[in-house]
């Protein structure tokens, strides 16, 4: 009797527990994708479009510079409630797990930007102009030379990405994403349950871990140089 | 096969304006070597970017294989700059790429979509400089000869009409140095490909030039065929950069020795070219005015077949018929200076 009680109450918290990491996970790889569709290209065009570079433009790349900026420095918590008529929009309830990735997406986007600027950035100016020397189109810089050259620091960049979109998810609670955070914060939080806050913070460790060492495998594995 | 017009090119504006090329012209043959020589920041660099116009020309005109190349730009540009082939002294491969990916990198450029044609020319790229082993190799794993080989094959891949290269061996060991610039001159035999060659190495001048060009302060000072700079440098750049091969000076205790016992002698230098070197003019000499020669100094080069040099002797005897030797020696055409001791 008093060990199915136990098991029960252990396999409804086990339930919960496993449903909310599924919960974390769908929302972190969702807007990880989702964030590179749009962040990529925008790094592209952020390095390419400066001073100097193959498709040089000072004034889109200063505006650019600025709305990703601007962009970057609002709040998430802010984003979290200012976002929600798009959110509604685009998935057509500003509640749940998916209503959840479209703040963290879009809050993602100039952050990915930047990581790809940066990793971008690496790539030997020299290397880009013995292309230049042999004819090569802006289009076959970017896919032929910028993208392979700085595939490894690109894969290091999505690893600090997916880690930090992690950390937001746990506040995707406020618009009933749910997610291992949300969950801490729930039952560890507003009811004590220490143990659940616990298996939560276990959880989230092993998940950060996990991904940052199968980021640097990955990345080691593509670096030639 | 390369013409360049008064060409200019002014970095920056105001009070940062760098003249770094200020008015050249030069003319380069079909199949010829050309050398570049100069001091660094002297405009090397800037000139040869200016051919495949990685750097815009301010002014002046770049004509190769009879397109001027400051009149192109977007695809039409891009389609003459496939022909131009370049290596650089930093190599800048592709790290992400094995050897032959970097060799059908170019290939790829321009557009060849047969994975089979791309493959053979590869192969043919390799076994040219001697790299069939290393084809799956990553850049990082070769030495710094063999990242030029791949360099080289990579510049080489669309058949260019020119190569140019801007200080290829300068990051490389003499020896190394040494094979790189043998494999340039066996292509540049074999294929008749005219070659650029940028360098502050007078070595690497003497070693493969035809036609070498002084570059000073954006300006050629000097330009023609090497044997003529070395044999007959006109600017002191020309004399300071042959000084760095071929010593003329005379070693100190020399100079000392003659100060001594001056009297009656006189210490000369003698250039020869050519055949002169082969005749028995020293001794000939000592026989006719009745005097003594005491050889202290002497050096011979080559440069593709052509023997020259210099020797220095000290000739004791009446000044009377010293001065008589010395006219004699003229007079076979040879070049002859007074060393003037004090
Ligand atoms: N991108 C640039 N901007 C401004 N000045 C430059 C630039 N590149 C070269 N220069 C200047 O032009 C001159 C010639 O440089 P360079 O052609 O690199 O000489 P070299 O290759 O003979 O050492 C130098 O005074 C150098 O400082
Ligand atoms: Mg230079």
């Amino acid at each position: 009797m008093l060990s199915s009680a136990i098991t029960q109450y252990l396999t409804t918290q086990g339930l919960q527990i496993l449903v909310a990491t599924g919960q974390t996970l769908q929302m972190v790889f969702l807007s990880v994708i989702f964030s590179y569709i749009f962040g990529l290209p925008l790094g592209i065009i952020l390095v390419t479009t400066s001073p100097g570079h193959i498709l040089e433009n000072k004034t889109f790349n200063q505006i650019l510079g600025a709305i990703i900026n601007a962009a970057r420095s609002l709040p998430f918590i802010i984003l979290l409630v200012v976002i929600i008529p798009f959110t509604r929009f685009l998935v057509g309830s500003s509640i749940g797990t998916l209503a959840a990735t479209v703040p963290l997406t879009v809050s993602a986007i100039p952050f990915v930007a930047r990581m790809v600027e940066t990793s971008l950035k690496e790539v030997e100016w020299g290397i880009i102009e013995a292309a230049l020397a042999m004819g090569a189109t802006p289009w076959q810089i970017i896919s032929k030379v910028l993208l392979p050259e700085s595939l490894s620091s690109l894969i290091l960049g999505a690893t600090i990405t997916t880690i930090t979109l992690i950390g937001y998810s746990a506040m995707a609670g406020f618009v009933g994403g749910g997610g291992i955070g949300d969950l801490a914060m729930r039952y560890g939080f507003y009811r004590y349950q220490l143990n659940i806050l616990l298996a939560c913070v276990v959880i989230l460790i092993v998940m950060v871990q996990v991904i940052q060492m199968l980021g640097e495998k990955l990345a080691s594995l593509v670096n030639k140089k | 096969m390369i013409e360049i017009k008064e060409l200019k090119k002014i970095y920056g504006h105001g009070k940062n304006k760098v003249v770094a090329l200020d008015g050249i012209d030069l003319n380069i043959k079909p199949g010829e070597i050309f050398g570049i020589i100069g001091l660094s920041g002297a405009g090397k660099s800037t000139l040869i970017r200016c051919l495949n116009m990685l750097e815009k020309p301010t002014k002046g005109k770049v004509i190769i294989d009879g397109f001027d190349l400051t009149s192109l730009s977007g695809d039409q540009l891009r389609s003459v700059r496939r022909r131009i082939g370049m290596i650089f002294q930093h190599f800048n491969l592709l790290w992400s790429r094995t050897v032959a990916d970097n060799i059908a990198f170019p290939l790829e450029i321009a557009g060849e979509k047969d994975k089979g044609k791309i493959e053979a020319r590869v192969n043919e790229l390799l076994d040219l400089v001697d790299l069939s082993d290393k084809a799956n190799a990553y850049p990082a794993q070769l030495s710094g000869g063999q990242k030029q080989r791949v360099g080289i094959a990579r510049a080489l891949a669309n058949n260019p009409k020119v190569l140019l290269c801007d200080e290829a061996t300068s990051a490389l060991d003499p020896q190394t140095t040494g094979s790189i610039l043998e494999l340039l001159a066996n292509i540049n035999k074999k294929l008749g490909i005219t070659m650029v060659i940028i360098t502050h190495e007078m070595a690497v001048i003497k070693a493969i030039c035809d036609k070498v060009a002084v570059i000073e302060d954006g300006k050629i000072v000097e330009s023609g065929p090497v044997f003529d700079l070395f044999t007959n440098p006109h600017t002191k750049t020309a004399r300071r950069f042959i000084s760095t091969i071929n010593s003329t000076e005379l070693p100190d205790v020399i100079l000392e020795r003659q100060k001594i016992s001056r009297g009656h002698s006189k210490l000369i230098r003698i250039s020869f070219i050519g055949s002169s070197a082969g005749e028995p003019i020293i001794s000939d000499m000592i026989q006719k005015f009745n005097i003594k020669a005491n050889i202290l100094y002497g050096n011979i080069d080559h440069i593709k077949n052509n023997i020259f040099g210099t020797l220095t002797v000290q000739l004791i005897g009446a000044d009377s018929n010293t001065s008589q030797a010395l006219t004699y020696l003229e007079g076979l055409g040879l070049k002859v200076e007074v060393i003037n001791v004090e």
